[in-house]
């Protein structure tokens, strides 16, 4: 559901980045998003195509990419990429400790680049 | 014309909960964001703690939900101020919403603001209101697995309130898996028992509260 204000912050600084590059219409809009961020992609399509309905980006390309998850370990310092979230239940592999651990990757949403006319 | 941007969706939302977090902090006032699914016990929890620590605290609520006052006028009866924020259906709480809340509050007045957001797992976790802590909740009835299904709540949280342990002999609810769950996210993790209905495990989470109120007033 936090997808609609989501793709209201999206478009804000996509039509901020357009008139500042001199465009005055989107075609493709790309953004990322971790696995940890739950974002239902149906969700963001259908935000999308309602706030693009109307205004000079109608047709315009939305591009979601999933980052995957990347754990440092707080034990030993060794960085891995998880395969799924069920990853961060498992220990370490290289110490074999549920030490806890950062996220590298995976976590955050970010409005990646843009292509308009 | 190819526009390369990297800008974080959430770059207003996250300047405004840092313009907060800096005016909760010069005014000395613990911010705690209360997150659960609908019905896990957010509201009793504040009427309890409103009620039992109302003659040691100066306590204000800030009520989200996506409909009725229904909420603020329980903690309103414990004498407790209490603002409402109708989201009018929307999912979350976000940093304007506060900014707005804030107008109804004197923050130099206050040791404690709760802020009750709006009864789901998912979408308040990426919105941050400027709070000291995310506080999660967790009611028996709604099944041990949830640490693993709703990771980036538990994570991120520094406390977990487990609610409704009076109900404990009536439902399935392995409190150590749910335990073992959040605590592999989250090591550093404060976990409380607790029953609003019985009243059993609160003096934990006001002691919790009371080394809290005094390290935001110390760091104020
Ligand atoms: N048995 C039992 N019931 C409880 C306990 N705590 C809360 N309840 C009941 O659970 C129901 C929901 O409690 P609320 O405090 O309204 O839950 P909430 O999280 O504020 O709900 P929303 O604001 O709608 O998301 C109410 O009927 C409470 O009486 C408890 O410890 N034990
Ligand atoms: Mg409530
Ligand atoms: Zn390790």
């Amino acid at each position: 559901m936090h997808e609609i204000s989501l793709m209201s912050d999206i478009m804000r600084i996509a039509t901020e980045e357009l008139v500042r590059h001199g465009g005055r219409r989107l075609t493709l809009v790309r953004v990322r998003y971790g696995v940890l961020n739950q974002i239902v992609p149906d969700a963001m399509r259908m935000a999308f195509d309602a706030f693009i309905a109307g205004t000079p980006h109608e047709g315009a390309a939305l591009e979601l990419k999933e980052e995957p998850l990347r754990l440092r370990c707080r034990g030993c310092g060794k960085e891995r990429e998880a395969a799924s979230r069920e990853e961060m239940f498992r220990p370490c592999p290289s110490c074999g400790k549920f030490a806890g651990f950062e996220c590298r990757a995976g976590d955050g949403i970010f409005l990646d680049h843009l292509e308009a006319e | 014309m190819e526009i390369p941007v990297v800008r974080n969706v959430l770059e207003a939302n996250d300047r405004m909960a840092a313009r907060l977090r800096d005016e909760f902090k010069r005014c000395g006032v613990l911010t705690l964001n209360l997150i659960s699914s609908p019905g896990s016990g957010k509201t009793s929890l504040l009427e309890r703690t409103l009620r039992d620590l109302g003659t040691e605290f100066r306590m204000a609520v800030i009520e989200g939900d996506p409909q009725t006052d229904n909420d603020a006028r329980r903690v309103a009866a414990t004498g407790a101020v209490a603002v409402q924020i109708n989201t009018d259906g929307g999912c979350h709480l976000d940093s304007n919403m506060i900014l707005a809340a804030l107008e109804n509050l004197e923050l130099e007045q206050l040791d404690i603001l709760f802020i009750e957001n709006v009864g789901n797992l998912v979408c308040p976790v990426e919105f941050d209101c400027g709070e000291d802590a995310k506080i999660a909740l967790l009611s028996v009835t709604e099944g041990d697995d949830k640490p693993e299904k709703y990771p980036q709540l538990f994570r991120l949280a520094k406390a977990l309130i487990l609610n409704k342990t009076d109900l404990l002999p009536y439902v399935d609810f392995d409190v150590e898996s749910a335990a073992r769950g959040a605590c592999t996210l989250n090591p550093d993790l404060a976990i409380f028992q607790i029953s609003c209905r019985d009243g059993h495990g609160l003096e934990n989470w006001y002691a919790w509260l009371r080394e809290a109120v005094r390290l935001k007033k110390a760091d104020a």
